[in-house]
């Protein structure tokens, strides 16, 4: 069986011969699969397989069934003739969704990804916005958002101070980053009080954990009544040293937000594990 | 009506929250400010004899006693019934804001907010009381 594992989408080339030891073994794999939150989508690819016994039918529709209990969905596809025609009149057809039309499925489930994302950017995009210029008393331009690979190893960062707050939801669990070079949050912080410090200390960390505090709060209004996500306060955690280096290993999709300001560049992170 | 000479209390648990109203303040004339950093400090500098603060303007979310468990107790102590009290909060939901108005907050500011908007909900808050 070749498992391969693309975003939220799960193909699963299935064997030749499709009898009951393979039956079984799919039942308890399926079990394990569902422990991977990111997956929505389990498409089963019949291209190699030639027979399928009766006695597996049990099997494969309960496997159908834990998978879509889950809230997952399955799709069964590249039957050959003789396969596809056993399924129909044994009516399984259905409980396994056999379709000849695989992107139908992946497109939708993309889609549904691409639109989590833009309701994500919105809200943080503008509380960012109007938090540096009125609270921070810095205006700033948005660049373009980005979605970071997360296969990317050798992210290097001229990050100094970051704050961080958890996100959890009944959609996806996540975290919401502020993060900014030495330089630039100095500037941000001498235009918020007009002192002039050199070097990062408690009260600019302090600082730094209130912008990020106020953009959350104000976000979380927005979400929760557009969304409905049902976010709850949340305290940031404040990382300050040389060179942060910023790697969201845990989470299937980062979307940073790069802001300009006129001592330079600052950014928002957004990483989240879709639910559903 | 209130005069630049009215002693404010600011209450928040964030120093930099603190420093940001106190800041605002000076800018609009205000030099009489002292600062607590949770709803129980703040309640014994409120209830302090001879405290006679003008104007309390605290956070909701703190350790030790929130914005609002604060209000609760000053609007149920005839001492302070019409202490003008405003709540400067990143809570803006519409439960919350209800919440507030409700127990009797004087006036909400949502963070972030403007110099401006922070003098326009003063006057609305001293309004009230007057």
């Amino acid at each position: 069986m070749n498992i391969q594992t693309n975003g939220s989408i799960m193909s699963i080339e299935l064997p030749e011969n499709l009898d009951n030891e393979f039956a079984d073994l799919l039942q308890l794999k399926a079990k394990d699969w569902l422990s991977i939150t990111t997956v929505e989508l389990y498409a089963f690819n019949f291209n190699k397989t030639t027979t399928c016994k009766q006695s597996t039918y049990r099997s494969l529709i309960t496997v159908s069934q834990i998978i879509r209990k889950a809230g997952r969905q399955i799709v069964s596809h590249n039957l050959d003739p003789e396969l596809n025609q056993q399924f129909k009149l044994a009516g399984i057809s259905d409980a396994l969704n056999v379709s000849t039309d695989l992107d139908s499925y992946t497109n939708k489930v993309n889609q549904k990804k691409s639109g989590l994302d833009v309701q994500m950017i919105n809200p943080f995009l503008e509380a960012t916005l109007m938090t540096l210029e009125q609270t921070a008393n810095t205006k700033c331009e948005a660049q373009k958002p980005q979605l970071i690979d997360l296969n990317e190893k050798s992210r290097t960062d001229d990050i100094s101070i970051a704050g961080v707050i958890s996100l959890t939801t009944e959609q996806f669990n996540g975290s919401i980053t502020l993060a900014f070079p030495e330089v630039v949050f100095l500037k941000i912080y001498e235009s918020m009080f007009g002192e002039s410090v050199d070097k990062i200390n408690e009260e600019i960390e302090d600082a730094a954990g209130e912008l990020l505090n106020i953009i959350y709060g104000s976000a979380k209004t927005k979400l929760n009544e557009q969304c409905n996500f049902k976010l709850a306060p949340a305290l940031p955690t404040i990382l300050s040293g040389e060179k942060i280096k910023i790697r969201q290993t845990t989470y299937q999709k980062v979307i940073v937000l790069p802001f300009k300001t006129a001592f330079g560049f600052f950014r928002v992170e957004i990483s989240f594990d879709p639910q559903k | 009506m209130f005069s630049t000479s009215t002693k404010i209390l600011i209450i928040d648990d964030m120093k930099t929250m603190r420093k940001i109203v106190a800041k605002a303040l000076k800018d609009l004339g205000f030099e009489n400010i002292t600062e607590s950093e949770d709803g129980l400090k703040g309640w014994e500098a409120i209830s302090a004899p001879n405290a006679d603060y003008g104007l309390v303007i605290s956070d909701w979310n703190m350790p030790n006693g929130s914005g609002i468990d604060l209000l609760k107790k000053v609007r149920t102590d005839s001492r302070f019934a019409k202490l003008p009290f405003m709540l400067v909060t990143a809570e803006s939901e519409k439960a919350q804001v209800l919440e507030a108005l409700t127990v009797g907050v004087s006036a909400y500011v949502i963070k972030p907010f403007s110099m401006q908007t922070l003098q326009i909900k003063m006057v609305e808050a001293f309004k009230k009381v007057a």
